[in-house]
């Protein structure tokens, strides 16, 4: 009876014996991690992916066992392996030849859209990035992301992302992992990514999982490319207003690889020669500065298959000032504006043990923005000197730990913490005077505020038989001056797979947001403040639900439908008539009102992903509205970016190896404007002379963003000429921005409009609203090469 | 040599396409404003110490009416003050409606009038408001010379010290003159020349608004300095000339007033701006738009050296 009792215990502790399969995916040419490829042993139907460093995990009962390694644009690699032992396996797969699949997947680890959990998240492949048609043939990360279902964009050429109702201060972009303060160049026009250097893009709008945290709206994940850890390879373009280019390899192969990569635009050294040949023929000597650039740089470093260290960075600046100094009396005057970004990171992954994973972040952020001007003058051989710098910013630095543990297929749990400390640089002016019987050396303007910002988080993946779940709870913690906020934010996504291999999918999570950019509705400058929530500024809040379905069709398509509702309390805005200059008054806060919104809309998302046509139908149904106590008379009024349609259709048509056309059509609703509807006039007096009183003529507006601008549509193409050689491949890409050259609204303003007879004299005179364009047809070239 | 054919042929259209559109960057469009009911504007601000008050009345037109705002001129204005009514009557050469008090104050601290607009096409329109104390200027100093601007130019500084009324929440405007004697025979008179510049860096300053003065009149509340004295610095960019007199007058406002100000301030500069936010210009008129105001003043007078 006893042996039949150790025989039964023993049977079952043999069949519970379980086994993890644990290592990385990667690119066999080139090193570089595979972030979300798949796994699945097909004995026990089970699966997972891998992480953001490219690990995986994967525990299963002793067996044997046939795994499957896939990624799209990658050729599979199935491995029959006995499993009766942990097993490290690190895995290399060969890039597919044909690479028509690659795609823009709202699947996060490229696998059917309807096994995953997460809803709300789109993964965009920097190939498609490249594909799209760009103003002036630049690719834009952030512009293609805006042709997305659920993004809109907020000016025509900008690259500020409004994602399901929220303003782009409630989007989280991250590089590396480490936020990006201000993503864009030349004021919204291009964004600070340059596509060469990045590798993978993930746009999460809803559903957001535990990890993320610290925005209302959406998460914009951007990494680096590690660099190739095999061979030297290179590439770069030159375009009509940049060029760029990119070099990586291995330092140490298959040990250390690095990869550094730069941009830069080049009209002030075109009109260098121009103003060279100027000045000499000039009293005055004219200097001009005109540029951006960018500058990213990673190495990555793997000790041994625990241990691996990352060194990224990224900086970038904007540059526009100009001098202008007389030759004959030494005297001289410029000024100028600088804004850039510091961004890195130094990050150290450890895999623990087979089924625990641990990567360890630091991080740094630093956004300036510098406004300067000065003079000198000679009098009588004395020197007259100014100088006047206004300057601020936010600085960051932060510290996180993240932790992935797969105890086995049906869970896949994520914990970690992180602490941040936040520099604000509200806004200073320094001026210099001296000349001589006076001397000036002062400071106006705001002092350094700090805060603290603390959060931590656990997730858990997990799957009942057709039903998968990720719900997780993600706490933060502020501190600013004496106040201390906390917040408790529960996350639950959900994905049913009903028989007919249609997912039904719902997700909840709730949202908090410490920080806040005072910026105009209407335009985002570099001069934007970001400042911290106060004592009387509270933290931005928000929920969002989410319902959908989504089926693959077909093998080659995909549909995905889902609906939302999202609210936002203490969203920021300016009151009524105020402005803001430089963050120079310390009353910002009495200038600034918090208040209500919500959104709520409908997206349809449909795409092709195989084949020699490519592409994806993108449509949204929305409502977006806010309320303020001090706008609109505390009423409910529509936000700017209150688009009740919005539709995108985006295609690449490979024609043969050789010749590609790209096409990208847009259109929305116009935006949501205020317009004046009646006029008075009023008369004030001079109270020292009344002969002197004025008279003011007087609009009233209409209720906050009661009219539309005009729908805005436009279609841009491209053609691409490719041209491959074994180790050399060049491309010409003609684009055209705006081909129908339609006349696209900026904004609207009231005039008057004379008709004139034959004679030219005035007939009649009406008063009209005249909408402005700035972008017509923009054709541009581009040449592009590979080594 | 196929490629570059594309090239050309694409840029040919693209070039061609452009040029369809003569003025691209500019297009009127129709927009369905809804029907505007006019209403009567008035203007009527009135100083406690002044002799002469006007009232400027006209009435409100859609924006896109061809017609001009034009002075309403036969429409009945009182003022009252507990039932005491007083007719306000045309004044056909300054196309305005005149009161002229005489030798008899009409208008006291603390009491509150109420003005009455009435006209057969329009909503009667009416307002009240209540006459403010006058503040007291401590002391009023002018140096020349004495400070700089934000660009480094060197600047006259004005500081003017006021004791607050305690108690209640005031509101104060200041503007200023330079002044000289004019004498004419026996006569002599004063000639004010205002100075179209009033700045501060103090940041309890507001701008309301005022023709000469692009930055605005420099406003103030009391919200923090309650029934204190407070001492307010100025600069100007006017260079007035020695021997001169500089006046300064401290009007005290109600909220009403001292937001109109400000929100009309705000109106005048942003209203070419198409990216600032937009701004209603405040009115207390009842059944109507515009400012009905009482101000009370203080002056005080400093030799310019």
């Amino acid at each position: 009876m006893t042996t039949m009792f150790l025989v039964l215990v023993l049977a079952g502790w043999v069949h519970g014996q379980k086994f993890t399969i644990s290592g990385y995916i990667e690119d066999a040419a080139t090193g570089e991690k595979l972030i979300a490829a798949n796994l699945y042993d097909a004995r026990s139907e089970s699966g997972s992916v891998s992480n953001t460093y490219g690990f995986y995990s994967l525990t299963l009962p002793k067996d044997s066992v046939l795994v499957t390694f896939s990624y799209i644009g990658y050729q599979p690699q199935t491995f029959r392996l006995l499993l009766n032992k942990n097993i490290e396996l690190n895995v290399r797969l060969e890039s597919a030849l044909n690479l028509a699949e690659v795609v823009v997947t709202a699947s996060a680890n490229g696998s059917k859209i309807e096994e995953e959990t997460q809803m709300s998240q789109i993964d965009l492949p920097v190939e498609q990035i490249k594909k799209v048609p760009a103003l002036l043939g630049e690719t834009d990360v952030l512009k293609t992301i805006q042709l997305l279902p659920g993004v809109q964009s907020g000016g025509e050429g900008q690259t500020g992302l409004y994602v399901r109702g929220g303003s782009p201060d409630q989007n989280l972009i991250l590089l590396d992992g480490v936020p990006v303060y201000n993503v864009s160049h030349v004021l919204g026009i291009f964004s600070v990514f340059n596509a060469d250097a990045i590798k993978t893009v993930t746009l999460t709008k809803g559903g957001f999982p535990s990890r993320y945290g610290g925005r209302l709206s959406s998460v914009l994940e951007i990494n680096m490319k590690e660099g190739n850890m095999q061979e030297f390879h290179g590439e770069g373009s030159i375009g009509t207003i940049t060029s760029k280019l990119t070099l990586e390899g291995p330092i140490w192969k298959d040990k250390t690889s690095f990869l550094i990569s730069g941009r830069r635009t080049y009209v002030d050294l075109f009109m260098a020669p121009f103003l060279a040949s100027a000045n000499s023929a000039s009293s005055e000597d004219v200097d001009l500065d005109l540029y951006f650039y960018d500058l990213n740089a990673k190495i990555n470093h793997k000790f041994n298959d625990k241990h691996r260290l990352y060194l990224s960075g990224y900086f970038g600046a904007d540059v526009f000032g100009t001098k202008i100094s007389d030759k004959a009396d030494n005297s001289s005057f410029g000024g100028g504006i600088d804004w850039g970004n510091v961004i890195s990171a130094a990050r150290w992954n450890y895999k623990i043990n087979p089924k625990l994973f641990k990567n360890t972040t630091l991080t740094y952020s630093r956004y300036n923005i510098d406004i300067f001007t000065e003079f000198k003058e000679n009098f009588s051989g004395a020197e007259n000197r100014f100088q006047a710098k206004y300057f601020s910013g936010i600085e960051d630095v932060g510290l996180k730990t993240d932790f992935d543990y797969v105890p086995d297929p049906d869970h896949y749990i994520r914990f970690g913490a992180a602490a941040t400390y936040h520099t604000y640089k509200p806004g200073a002016l320094a001026i210099e005077f001296s000349d001589q019987d006076f001397n000036l050396d002062t400071l106006v303007g705001s002092q350094n505020d700090y805060s603290v910002e603390y959060s931590a988080y656990v997730e858990d993946d997990l799957r009942f038989g057709n039903l998968k779940a990720n719900i997780g709870l993600h706490a933060s913690a502020f501190q600013v001056d004496d106040k201390f906020y906390t917040s408790f934010q529960p996350r639950i996504g959900l994905n049913y797979l009903l028989p007919n291999d249609v997912a039904l999918k719902a997700s909840f999570s709730t949202m908090t947001q410490y920080i806040n950019l005072l910026t105009s509705e209407a335009l985002s400058l570099p001069t934007d403040l970001w400042v911290p929530s106060t004592d009387k500024i509270k933290p931005q809040q928000s929920w969002q639900v989410a319902v959908g379905a989504a089926k693959t069709l077909w093998d080659d398509f995909e549909l995905s439908i889902e609906g939302y509702y999202k609210e936002m309390n203490n969203v920021i805005s300016f009151k009524e008539g105020a402005s803001f200059l430089f963050g120079l008054e310390n009353d910002w806060e009495e200038k600034v009102t918090q208040g209500w919104g919500e959104s709520y809309g409908l997206e349809l998302f449909f795409q092709k992903k195989k084949g020699r046509f490519t592409g994806w139908l993108g449509y949204t149904l929305s409502w977006n509205n806010r309320q303020f106590d001090d706008i609109n008379g505390g009423k409910k009024y529509p936000f700017r970016y209150d688009r009740r349609h919005d539709i995108s259709l985006v295609g690449s048509y490979e024609l043969n190896k050789k010749v590609h056309f790209n096409a990208a059509w847009v259109y929305g609703t116009g935006n949501a404007v205020t317009l004046p509807v009646y006029r008075y006039t009023v008369r004030e007096p001079d109270n020292f002379n009344d002969a002197w009183a004025n008279y003011v003529g007087v609009e009233s507006q209409s209720s906050k963003n009661a009219f539309r601008m005009s729908d805005y549509h436009r279609l841009d193409l491209s053609v691409e000429f490719i041209k491959k050689r074994p180790n050399w491949e060049r491309k010409w890409v003609i684009s055209i921005y705006n081909t129908y050259n339609h006349n696209n609204p900026y904004f609207i303003y009231p005039d008057t409009e004379t008709t004139f007879d034959s004679n030219g004299n005035p007939v009649d005179t009406e008063r009209v609203f005249k909408e402005v364009s700035i972008l017509p047809i923009i054709p541009s070239v581009s040449y592009q090469f590979k080594f | 040599m196929k490629n570059l054919k594309y090239i050309f042929l694409i840029i040919l259209g693209a070039s061609f396409l452009a040029s369809c559109d003569g003025d691209f960057f500019e297009t009127t469009v129709p927009v369905e404003i809804p029907p505007h009911e006019s209403t009567l504007a008035v203007s009527a601000i009135f100083i406690g110490q002044n002799e002469v008050h006007d009232v400027y009345v006209s009435n409100s037109l859609s924006i896109l009416s061809k017609e001009d705002n034009l002075s309403v001129n036969d429409a009945t204005v009182t003022i009252s003050e507990a039932g005491n009514e007083t007719d306000i009557p045309f004044y056909l050469p300054e196309r305005l409606y005149r009161l002229d008090e005489g030798n008899t104050p009409l208008f006291e601290a603390e009491k509150t009038y109420t003005i009455t607009v009435s006209h057969p096409d329009f909503p009667t329109a009416s307002a009240t408001a209540t006459m403010p104390k006058a503040a007291r200027i401590v002391d009023f100093k002018h140096e020349r010379d004495g400070t700089i601007d934000e660009s480094g130019y060197e600047v006259d500084e004005i500081t003017i010290e006021i004791e607050d009324l305690s108690h209640e929440t005031n509101y104060y405007v200041f503007e200023m003159a330079e002044r000289y004697a004019y004498i004419n025979g026996t006569d002599t008179s004063f000639v004010y020349n205002p100075v179209s510049s009033l700045i501060s860096r103090d940041p309890l300053v507001r701008y309301g608004f005022h023709a000469n003065f692009y930055e605005g009149l420099p406003m103030i509340s009391d919200a923090t300095f309650n029934g204190h004295t407070y001492q307010l610095k100025l600069y100007t960019y006017d260079k007035p000339q020695s021997g001169n007199q500089l006046v300064i007058q401290c009007y005290s406002v109600n909220k009403a007033r001292y937001d109109y100000l400000a929100s009309l301030q705000s109106f005048v500069n942003n209203q070419d701006n198409p990216f600032s936010e937009p701004v209603n210009v405040i009115s207390n008129i009842e059944n109507g738009v515009g400012i009905f105001a009482l101000q009370n003043k203080a002056e005080r007078v400093v030799e310019v050296e």
